[in-house]
C-alpha cells in the first residue's frame, strides 16, 4: 500500500551571516500512512518545526528547500508543485496546528470568521455556509455552545478552547494529513489530555494520517504509533514507539530517557546527557552526537547512515546492527 | 531527606490571602481577583516541598508574597518563628539574604547590561559583603559550583543558553547564603536535557548546602523528582498536601486523581484509566461557591453540601485534603 | 561599560546610511574646530568696492557677501554656534525628559500620573509658538538663554518613549531578582532601568540636534535668536535674500551646510535606533 506522504531527503538551508549555508533540516527520510500517527521527537534546535513547515514549503525566507528533496503526496512530488498547486495542498489536504494559540489566531477576527475562512480558501460556498460548516465543526472539536462561540474573539477563549479552534482551522478543509507542531506544550496538563483525546478521535474518524511534533515522551507514549527522534537536523533513530520505549538503539534517545523525570516507579537521580545542542554552524564533521555521547569510540568520527537495529527499527550509530 | 520529627519549621504559612482589586470602572467597582484564597504549609529545614498546580492557581502568587516582593492581603508567614509581613525595613534587608528566589523565564532573568559577575556579586554589594577581591573570588567560586567557568564572569547573558542562564540565576541567589530557596518554575522552560541538569544541581546543592525548597512548577512528574511533600493548589486554595509519594499514588482529591492520571507517562504500560476534566477551569475572580472544584467534580458523591460549604483542609490517613467525600475517592 | 559601546559604534559603521553620516559629522566637526585657523576672519570686511559679492574662487572658496566677508568663514563659524547650541540644548533636553520619565516609570500611581499629565498639558503647547512668542519680546537674547529655551521646549516626547520603556522593563523578572536582593529603588533605577531605557534616550537626543539645529537656522531667518554681527546659518540666508538672484552662492551654501548636518544627524541617528533595536542581534 503506497504510503499516504514519502518524504526523502528533505534538506532545508539558510544562509549564514559568515557567507555560508546551513542544513537546521539535513537529509530527513520518513514516511505517514493513513490512520496513524508519526511523532518527530526532539528538543528545540533539532529541526522538527522546520521540518513540518518544509511539507508544507512554508520554510520562512531566506531559508529554502533543497531541491533534492522530496516530498510525495500519494506519488506526487509537492516539490514541483508551482505556489497555486501548493495552495490547494495547504489546508485541502494538509493541514497544519501550531504551537501557541494565542500568537497563531487573528486577534481581530472572530472564531467563526476564520474557520470559514479557511472552508472557503479551498471551496466556492457562500460565507453563511461557511459559517454553518464552522459550527458543525466547533461542535466536533467539543466545544460547548459552538453558536455562541462562532462570534467571539480569541481572547475572549481560554487556552484549550482556542487550541481546539486552531484544530477546527487545521480541518475545515478536510485535509488528509495533519501536522501537528507542539499543540499542547503551551497548555496545562489536564487541558493537554482533552486535547490530545480529541486530536486521537478525529484521526481514527476522518482516517488522517497525524505528524505530531514535540519535544514531549510522555504525549509520544501514549499517542503515536511510530517515531523519529531527532538531533542536529537528523533523524538518529527510527522505529514504532513500542520498540523505541522498550529498547531504544541510538545513545541520544537513551540519554533522552534517562533525563524524563517519571511519575510512576521508583525515584532516581536523573541521568541527564552531558554538554548542550551545538548550533549548526557547529556541527562536528561525523556523528552530531559523538561530543556528548557516552560511547564514543574511533568510528564516530564519520558520520554513520541510518542502520538496521533491529527489523523495522534504525539508528544513526555505529553501535547499531551487525558490526560494531 | 526529612527534619528529625517535632523539629520547628523552617516556613510555615498560615491562611494566605492575596485578592487583586480591579479598577472601578464608571462607579462599578468588579469582584476581586483572589488569586490566593486562604493559603496554608509548612516546611522543614533542608526539605523540598513542592506547590503544584496548573495555570491560574495563584502558585506564583504565594511565592512572590513569601518573599516580600508583593504584599499580602491578609495571613501569616514564619520563618524560624519571625513574622516576615511584620518586617520593618532594616530587619527586611536581613530577612532578604535568608530567603531567595529563581525564575522560570531564563531570558527574563538576567540584567541584559550587566555582566554576569556582576549579577551574582550583587547581593553581596547590596549586603556590604566582603571586599571587592573577595567578592570577585567569591563570583568565581559560585559559578564553578554551578557548573560553569569562571571566566564566565565578565560576559554578558546574551552569550549563554537558557540552561546556563538558569544557573547563573542560581548563583546569584547562592551569593547572600540563604537557608530558604523559592523556586518559581525554575525548569519549565527548558529543553529535558537540559531540564535534568538543573534538576540534579539543585539536589546537589540542596544537599552540600542544607538549604530548603519552595519548588513551584506545573508538571507533576518534575515535582516528583525533587519534592519531600507536597501540596496541590487549586483556584487559590490548597486541595491536598503530604508526603510526596503518598500524595502520588493515593491521591485523597479528586482534582488531584485528575491531575495525576493527566500527566503523560514516558513507558508503554497501559495507562490506568485516564480521567480527562471537562471544561475549563472557572476564573479566580468568580470561584464557585463552597468547593472550587466542584464545578468539574467527578466525585460519585459530589452534592449540595459541595455546592455551599467549602471544604477545609483535614488529616486522613497521613495526608490533609480538602474535600467533604475524601474517604471515599475513587 | 565600554564593551557595548564599542559593539555599538561598529553596528552604525556597518550600517551605509550611519557610516555617510557618521563620516560627514566628523568632516563638519573637523572644518568646524580646525576652520577658524586657516580662513580669513568672518567679520573682516575688505574693500567693499571691489571685494563684495565675488563668486566662489581662489582667495575665497566660497565668494563673498554684501558686506565682502568670506563666506566660507561664515559659513564655518555659523556652523559652530549652530553645533553648539544643537548639542548642549539636545543634552539637556533628553537629560531633563530622560529624568522625568525614568521617575515617572519607576514609581508608577500618583507620581507617574502627576508627571505625565503635566508633560501632556506642555506637549499640547505648540514648541514654535513659545518659541516665537519669548524670542519676539526677548531682544538680544544671550546664547546660554537660547540653548536653555530651546532644552526646555524640547524635552516632552523623550519623557513619555522613556517612561513607557522604564514601565516595560520594570515588568521583567531581573528587577524581581534585584528587589528580592534587596536592592533599594535608587539602585534598581540606576542600575537596572536607565541601562536598559538607554536605547530610546541615545536615539531621541541624537535626533534632537537635528531639530534644533533647524529650529535655530529658522528662527534666526526669521530674524530672532541671534542676531548680527555673530555669524549664523540662518542669518546669512536672512541676509542674503536681497542678492539671491545675482549672488546665489551667498544664501545656497549656508543653506546647504544647514542640511547636511541635520541630514548626517539624522542618518547617524536612525542607525543607531537600527542597531539599538533589540530585534537586530
Amino acid at each position: 500500500m503506497t504510503p499516504l506522504l514519502e518524504v526523502r531527503d528533505l534538506r532545508v538551508s539558510f544562509p549564514e551571516s559568515g557567507g555560508g549555508t546551513i542544513h537546521p533540516v539535513d537529509g530527513v527520510s520518513f514516511t505517514l500512512e493513513r490512520g496513524r500517527t508519526l511523532a518527530l521527537v526532539g528538543e528545540s534546535g533539532c529541526g522538527k518545526s522546520l521540518t513540518g513547515l518544509a511539507l508544507l514549503r512554508l520554510v520562512p525566507s531566506p531559508g529554502r528547500v533543497e531541491a533534492s528533496s522530496a516530498i510525495r503526496l500519494e506519488g506526487k512530488d509537492l516539490m514541483s508543485f508551482d505556489e497555486r498547486a501548493m495552495r490547494e495542498v495547504r489546508g485541502g489536504r494538509i493541514g497544519m496546528v501550531f504551537q501557541d494559540p494565542m500568537t497563531s489566531l487573528n486577534p481581530v477576527l472572530t472564531a467563526g470568521d476564520q474557520i470559514a475562512e479557511g472552508v472557503r480558501a479551498h471551496r466556492s460556498v457562500s460565507r453563511s455556509d461557511a459559517l454553518a460548516r464552522a459550527e458543525a465543526l466547533l461542535g466536533e472539536v467539543g466545544i460547548a455552545d459552538p453558536a455562541r462561540r462562532l462570534h467571539e474573539y480569541p481572547h475572549q477563549l481560554s487556552g484549550g478552547m482556542r487550541q481546539r479552534v486552531m484544530i477546527s482551522i487545521a480541518l475545515a478543509a478536510e485535509p488528509e494529513i495533519l501536522i501537528a507542531d507542539e499543540p499542547t506544550t503551551a497548555l496545562d496538563v489536564t487541558v493537554q489530555a482533552q486535547i490530545l483525546e480529541l486530536l486521537d478521535r478525529l484521526r481514527l474518524e476522518r482516517g488522517m494520517a497525524v505528524l505530531l511534533i514535540t519535544h514531549d515522551l510522555g504525549v509520544v507514549a501514549g499517542r503515536a504509533d511510530d517515531m523519529c527522534v531527532m538531533y542536529a537536523g537528523q533523524i538518529v533513530e527510527r522505529a514504532s514507539t513500542r520498540q523505541v520505549f522498550e529498547a531504544p538503539a541510538h545513545p541520544y534517545t537513551r540519554g533522552l530517557f534517562g533525563s524524563v523525570p517519571t511519575i510512576a516507579g521508583p525515584r532516581e537521580r536523573l541521568t541527564p546527557i552531558s554538554g548542550s545542542v551545538p548550533p549548526p554552524t557547529a556541527w562536528p564533521g561525523g556523528c552530531r552526537f559523538a561530543p556528548r555521547c557516552p560511547e564514543r569510540f574511533a568510528r564516530c568520527d564519520s558520520m554513520p547512515s541510518l542502520r538496521g537495529a533491529a527489523p523495522g527499527h534504525d539508528a544513526r550509530c555505529w553501535l547499531a546492527g551487525d558490526e560494531a | 531527606m526529612t527534619a528529625p520529627a517535632g523539629a520547628a519549621p523552617l516556613l510555615e504559612v498560615r491562611d494566605l490571602v492575596k485578592h487583586y482589586r480591579a479598577r472601578a470602572m464608571l462607579g462599578r467597582s468588579s469582584p476581586p481577583v483572589r488569586a490566593v484564597d486562604g493559603v496554608s504549609l509548612t516546611l522543614g529545614r533542608g526539605q523540598t516541598l513542592g506547590l503544584v498546580g496548573e495555570s491560574g492557581c495563584g502558585k506564583t502568587t504565594v511565592g512572590r508574597t513569601i518573599i516580600r516582593l508583593q504584599e499580602p492581603t491578609s495571613g501569616r508567614a514564619l520563618l524560624d518563628g519571625t513574622d516576615i509581613f511584620a518586617l520593618g525595613p532594616d530587619a527586611l534587608r536581613a530577612f532578604r539574604r535568608r530567603v531567595q528566589m529563581i525564575f522560570q523565564d531564563p531570558y527574563g532573568s538576567l540584567n541584559p547590561r550587566m555582566t554576569v559577575g556582576d549579577a551574582i556579586a550583587e547581593g553581596m554589594d547590596i549586603h556590604h559583603i566582603g571586599t571587592r577581591p573577595q567578592r570577585r573570588g567569591r563570583v568565581a567560586t559560585l559559578l564553578e559550583e554551578v557548573g560553569l567557568d569562571a571566566s564566565y564572569a565578565s560576559r554578558y547573558p546574551h552569550e549563554f543558553s537558557g540552561g546556563q542562564r538558569q544557573r547563573i540565576g542560581i548563583a546569584r541567589a547562592l551569593a547572600v547564603e540563604p537557608e530558604l530557596i523559592i523556586c518559581d518554575e525554575p525548569v519549565s522552560s527548558l529543553d529535558v536535557s537540559v531540564q535534568a541538569q538543573v534538576l540534579n544541581l539543585l539536589s546537589d546543592l540542596q544537599r552540600a548546602r542544607r538549604l530548603s525548597y519552595l519548588f513551584i512548577a506545573h508538571d507533576l512528574a518534575v515535582v516528583r523528582q525533587v519534592a519531600d511533600r507536597i501540596a496541590v493548589m487549586y483556584l487559590g486554595r490548597i486541595v491536598e498536601t503530604g508526603a510526596a509519594d503518598r500524595v502520588l499514588s493515593s491521591p485523597r482529591h479528586p482534582y488531584t486523581v485528575a491531575l495525576r492520571s493527566a500527566v503523560p507517562e514516558a513507558s508503554m504500560a497501559p495507562a490506568a484509566g485516564r480521567i480527562v476534566l471537562s471544561g475549563d477551569p472557572p476564573s479566580p475572580a468568580a470561584p464557585p461557591p463552597g468547593c472550587a472544584f466542584h464545578t468539574r467534580c467527578f466525585h460519585p458523591k459530589r452534592d449540595e453540601r459541595c455546592r455551599t460549604e467549602r471544604p477545609e483542609l483535614r488529616p486522613l490517613g497521613g495526608v490533609q485534603v480538602a474535600c467533604h467525600h475524601a474517604e471515599s475517592t475513587p | 561599560m565600554t564593551a557595548p559601546l564599542v559593539a555599538l559604534a561598529q553596528a552604525v559603521w556597518k550600517r551605509p546610511g550611519g557610516r555617510a553620516g557618521t563620516i560627514a559629522l566628523a568632516l563638519l566637526a573637523l572644518l568646524a574646530l580646525c576652520g577658524p585657523l586657516v580662513l580669513p576672519s568672518p567679520t573682516a570686511q575688505g574693500d567693499l568696492l571691489h571685494e563684495a559679492l565675488l563668486p566662489p574662487g581662489v582667495g575665497h572658496l566660497l565668494g563673498t557677501d554684501q558686506l565682502s566677508r568670506d563666506v566660507l568663514s561664515r559659513i564655518v563659524s555659523g556652523l559652530r554656534l549652530s553645533l553648539i547650541i544643537g548639542l548642549a540644548s539636545a543634552f539637556l533636553a533628553v537629560v531633563l525628559g530622560a529624568a522625568v520619565g525614568l521617575i515617572a516609570g519607576a514609581r508608577a500611581g500618583l507620581v507617574d500620573s502627576v508627571l505625565m499629565r503635566m508633560v501632556d498639558a506642555l506637549l499640547a503647547i505648540p514648541r514654535l509658538f513659545v518659541l516665537l512668542l519669548v524670542l519676539a519680546v526677548w531682544d538680544r537674547v544671550p546664547l546660554p538663554a537660547l540653548v536653555l529655551l530651546l532644552a526646555l521646549t524640547g524635552w516632552y516626547g523623550t519623557s513619555r518613549l522613556v517612561r513607557a520603556e522604564t514601565v516595560r522593563v520594570r515588568s521583567e523578572d531581573f528587577v524581581r531578582a534585584a528587589e528580592a536582593l534587596g536592592a533599594g529603588r535608587l539602585r534598581i533605577a540606576l542600575h537596572h532601568l536607565l541601562p536598559n531605557v538607554a536605547a530610546p534616550i541615545i536615539v531621541a537626543g541624537t535626533l534632537g540636534v537635528g531639530d534644533v539645529i533647524l529650529l535655530e537656522a529658522g528662527l534666526t531667518y526669521l530674524g530672532l535668536g541671534i542676531r548680527p554681527p555673530t555669524p549664523s546659518l540662518g542669518g546669512m540666508v536672512l541676509d542674503s535674500r536681497s542678492v539671491f538672484v545675482t549672488a546665489p552662492w551667498t544664501s545656497i551654501f549656508p543653506g546647504l551646510v544647514i542640511v547636511l548636518t541635520v541630514l548626517s544627524v539624522n542618518l547617524v541617528g536612525d542607525a543607531l535606533r537600527e542597531a539599538l533595536d533589540p530585534r537586530s542581534t
